[in-house]
């Protein structure tokens, strides 16, 4: 058993891209992102679902862009500064899929041993922590590690999915 | 593997059989054949010998090949066994070289085997390739290893003078020929005794005759065709041979205008090939060898070595004439006993072909005729002696007269007996000034990328001409540079929009296959008929187009038409039913309607069904329009055993999403008792539309222009309110049902007052609906793009575009927003519970599954 999540904890660790949503630290597989943007004009889809933010134009092509915070079920923020778009590419089944993800803001990249990852706490069944991967220790911070694809497949992308079938 | 053990098994059955066969017949032939057997490989001893130091290193390397490719070959793979034909003919022509006459002879025969596989002119293709494999590999032992002929298990219905079951007569003139004539019978034509080398001196001659034939011409077909079967040659002279000959005319005719024409092409080299095969049959070395160059010329052109023009094609057409001055020599010295001289012409015609097969284009002997522009087919015939002022008007007239539209130039050359060559060189002249035309073959995903790059342009140009900044620039060079710069963006755009267009042929041929598969497996008699199959669409639409028409034509068969012929008989109709798949252009799009003359749909049913399913209220009076749309509700498909009844809608949700999936509509109309027309319109590009640009609130919509009727600003007085159904607005008499974009959507700070607003009327299948938006903010061209496979078909929206300001607008599907509009009233009405946007469209996939 403690073997297991040994292994488990040495196959997620790696360089991470951590940022943060209402104050929390949040990590993030470095490999999944494609690049960072600033905030820009996303225009509103309508009958989708609210943390979808809507569609943006990355250089010619149309992205969906989701709001992390409220995904999340995290209070609503005005937009700062640093407040911007992280691109990741997310597995869809057997396809990719190009989406945004908005945060509060990036913080670094980092490194994380599979000795700092913790495996997830369980909160009940009222929670549902499938996405995330593990607790990263650093030093005095922690940092929730999410799965992404599961993040962005789980929730809204079945729920636009329903959308679709009706249509 | 497992092919080449089992072709010896099969072959020897077959020697068996030829055995039993030739025992019934009489036993004394056997004797002969046995005889000739031995005979043979004694005879053949001297020449084994030679082969064991072959001087052409070709041979054995060919036979190897030869010997590779036949282990895979299939009977029913016909280019594959075309090869082996080539192939075949190449180790005749080595062999010959060699002197190895009695090898050539038999490997002739071999290639006559093939041929009759390929015409599929034997009772037992693969009793025949059993035969060619054992041959093939003696062959091999003979030339390759250096055996003698006896130690190799050469099948002796092969080899000459062993003949036995060859139901052909000996490809080359024999001088018993004409015995075999005299007296028909079987016996006769064994009788003489077998293998060349051991017959007597007239034979040899005749042998020798032979071989100065392929050198120079030897005797012509018109004396050899005294002496072969008559009723076979006339058959193939008076009819076959000259249909055969036309459909040629016809195919190049269409290639001197399109050398890439692929279908053209190959009926020309069908043609020539069936002539061939035909010609070798009946001995007509003439003719079978000027159609075989003829068929070497295309299949040149076929793998594309050639492109079919110029003096290629004017060979093609000299081979047409100089087989059809053949047959009518042959025909003549049929009718007349006497045979014409072999013509010297014949050698100098072969030579050409040959030149233009290997490229060296001959010169020009005659002078072209000057290429004017504008001029019509017409006046070149007429000016170049061709053809007379009144053909062409009778032929103007039949062409006027006729439903096919007809080619001028076809029907000059098939009516009018205008040489088809001359037409076809008064078309090249009038071409000649429009360009040559040459083919390109593109990765379609280059194309691809060009066309994403032309709609960036598109983009990016409407970006810097509408930017405020250079509306600034009181420059009028500027503003005339910006014109420039939009007119040549369009011109460009307008270039690309047809680089993607394919023919809707080879979809439309594989639904006439499928319709021929499910009316065998119904036990129906289906006659299938197609037009428009050349209509162009854009090939991701073409690609996408298959599964839906196979949905809708699976369901016209097995559920349209009746099963029982009595049924149909009694409604009045032949028992044959009718199924027709039709594609034209009308209007900006592009319509493909498949229509039946089946029972036709049952309204009753249909509604019964949905009342049961709730999808429509007791209440509901529906137009017949809406009732027929109700088979394509998710909620119907499922349940089989109604929509048997009802005659159709198996999937057919599935059918409407693909289709609305490509921006097109579906539309039903049904007599009962008379059959059904399923219509799909298409939009002719998927890449670019036209599109109108609304405000609503704070969000901009496009509209795409399409759809779009006129656009009014409402008074008071035109809007209804009909109790919870929602409002409706008169225009012009007609009442129509008004959606507000801001409800609709939810769209914050959208225009509530009606009289400050703008309504949009859109026509979409057949059905018009008010959209109301705030303002109305200008037409452009925009390019789709999708909203990614997670957005994938939101209601009302058919996908995004970068708008000039670089943000992204919202292309609103004008069919799908309708029908989610009536949808929502419904949902409110039926259970007055009241969703939430994002529940709405989960209850309802909720509900169908």
């Amino acid at each position: 058993m403690a073997e297991e999540t040994i292994m488990a904890a040495t196959a997620k660790a790696g360089k991470y891209l951590t940022f943060t949503l209402a104050e929390e630290e949040y990590g993030l597989e470095i490999l999944k992102v494609q690049e960072i943007i600033g905030m820009m004009n996303v225009t509103r889809v309508p009958k989708t679902p609210e943390f979808v933010r809507g569609v943006i134009n990355l250089r010619g092509k149309v992205i969906p862009v989701v709001d992390l915070r409220l995904k999340f079920g995290l209070a609503e923020q005005d937009e700062t500064e640093k407040t911007c778009i992280i691109v990741v590419q997310v597995a869809q089944g057997d396809h990719r899929t190009i989406m945004g993800i908005i945060v509060d803001q990036v913080s670094e990249v980092m490194d994380i041993g599979g000795d700092q990852i913790e495996p997830v706490p369980s909160f009940g069944s009222s929670v549902d922590t499938t996405f995330i991967l593990g607790m990263g220790k650093i030093g005095s911070k922690v940092l929730t590690m999410l799965d992404i694809d599961k993040v962005l497949s789980a929730g809204e992308t079945a729920a636009m999915r329903d959308a679709a079938q009706t249509a | 593997m497992p092919r080449t053990k089992g072709k010896p098994g099969e072959g020897t059955k077959t020697d068996e059989k030829n055995d039993a066969k030739a025992n019934a017949k009489t036993s004394a032939k056997n004797g002969a054949r046995a005889n000739a057997k031995t005979n043979a490989s004694k005879s053949a001893k001297p020449d084994a010998k030679a082969q064991n130091a072959p001087q052409n290193e070709e041979l054995p390397r060919e036979v190897e090949a030869l010997a590779e490719a036949l282990v895979l070959l299939e009977p029913s793979d016909v280019s594959a066994m075309a090869e082996a034909h080539t192939s075949l003919q190449k180790i005749v022509e080595s062999l010959k070289q060699e002197k190895q006459e009695r090898f050539a002879e038999a490997t002739h025969a071999a290639a006559q085997l093939v041929e009759k596989i390929i015409l599929a002119d034997t009772d037992e293709p693969d009793a025949a390739m059993a035969t060619l494999l054992r041959f093939v590999a003696a062959l091999q032992a003979a030339i390759c290893n250096g055996r003698e002929e006896a130690e190799c298990d050469f099948p002796v219905e092969l080899m000459p003078g062993g003949a036995v079951e060859q139901p052909a007569p000996e490809p080359e003139p024999e001088p018993e020929a004409p015995k075999a004539k005299s007296g028909l019978e079987d016996s006769t034509t064994q009788l003489p005794p077998a293998a060349p080398q051991a017959a007597p001196v007239k034979k040899v001659e005749a042998a020798d005759a032979r071989q100065a034939q392929t050198e120079t011409t030897g005797p012509s077909d018109a004396q050899t065709a005294l002496e072969a079967d008559r009723e076979l040659l006339s058959e193939f002279l008076s009819g076959e041979a000259q249909e055969h000959l036309e459909a040629a005319d016809m195919g190049l005719l269409e290639l001197e205008t399109d050398p890439s024409l692929e279908e053209a092409l190959n009926a020309v080299f069908r043609a020539f090939h069936t002539i061939k095969g035909v010609a070798g049959f009946l001995g007509l070395t003439q003719i079978g060898s000027l159609a075989h160059e003829a068929e070497n010329l295309l299949d040149s052109a076929r793998k594309g070595e050639l492109v079919l023009k110029g003096a290629a094609i004017d060979a093609t057409f000299d081979a047409v004439d100089g087989l059809k001055k053949l047959i009518t020599e042959v025909s003549e010295a049929l009718a007349t006993g006497v045979a014409a001289p072999a013509n010297a012409a014949f050698g100098l015609l072969i030579e050409r072909i040959q030149a233009a097969g290997s490229g060296e284009a001959l010169e020009e002997d005659q002078g072209e005729p000057e290429g004017v522009p504008g001029r019509r087919l017409g006046e070149i015939l007429v000016e170049s002696g061709s053809a007379t002022n009144e053909q062409v008007e009778s032929a103007l007239q039949r062409q006027r007269e006729s439903d096919e539209h007809p080619k001028l130039g076809s029907v000059l050359a098939r009516d009018e007996k205008v040489p088809a060559r001359d037409v076809a060189h008064a078309l090249r002249s009038q071409q000649q000034a429009s360009a040559v035309k040459e083919n390109v073959k593109v990765d379609a995903e280059r194309l691809d990328r060009l066309l994403d790059t032309i709609g960036e342009l598109v983009i990016v140009e409407a970006m810097v001409t509408q930017s405020p900044e250079m509306k600034g620039i009181a420059s009028a060079e500027l503003a005339r540079h910006l014109s420039q710069l939009n007119k040549i963006t369009r011109e460009l755009q307008e270039m690309g929009i047809p680089l993607r267009m394919i023919p809707l042929r080879s979809t439309f041929q594989k639904m006439a296959r499928m319709v021929r598969d499910l009316s065998k497996k119904a036990g129906k008699r289906v006659e299938f008929c197609m037009s428009g199959e050349d209509t162009e669409l854009d090939k991701s639409v073409v690609d996408k187009i298959g599964d839906p028409l196979v949905h809708m034509i699976r369901n016209a068969v097995d559920h349209g038409l009746e099963s029982d012929p009595a049924e149909r008989r009694a409604a009045g109709k032949s028992e044959t039913g009718r199924v027709e798949l039709r594609a034209y252009h009308k209007g900006g799009g592009i319509y493909i309607e498949i229509e039946d003359d089946g029972r036709g749909l049952n309204k009753d049913a249909i509604l019964a069904k949905a009342r049961d399913r709730k999808l429509i209220n007791d209440g509901d009076s529906l137009s017949e329009r809406e009732i027929f749309n109700l088979i394509f509700e998710p909620g119907f498909s499922t349940a089989k055993k109604i929509t048997e009844v009802s005659g159709r809608g198996v999937g057919m949700d599935v059918v409407r999403r693909n289709i609305e999936a490509l921006r097109g509509q579906v539309d039903i109309q049904s007599k009962p008792g008379k059959g059904s027309v399923f219509s799909i319109r298409l939009p002719l590009t998927l890449a670019i539309i036209d599109g109108m640009v609304v405000r609503a609130g704070q969000e901009r919509y496009i509209i795409p222009t399409l759809s779009v009727v006129r656009s009014i600003r409402p008074e008071k007085q035109h809007r209804t309110q009909i109790l919870s159904k929602g409002e409706l607005l008169s225009v012009q008499g007609e009442l129509i049902p008004l959606f507000r974009l801001g409800e609709l959507f939810g769209i914050a700070e959208a225009e509530s007052e009606l009289t400050n607003a703008i309504a949009i009327i859109v026509e979409e299948e057949n059905r018009r609906v008010a959209i109301l938006a705030d303002e109305l903010l200008g037409q452009q061209q925009i390019v789709i793009k999708s909203l990614g496979e997670a957005m994938k078909g939101i209601p009302g929206i058919a996908g995004g575009a970068i708008m000039p300001d670089g943000k992204v607008g919202l292309i609103v599907d004008v069919s799908g927003l309708t029908r989610f509009a009536l949808t929502e009233n419904k949902e409110d009405e039926i259970d007055t519970k009241t969703y939430t946007d994002q529940e709405a469209p989960a209850e309802l996939s909720a509900g169908k599954a």
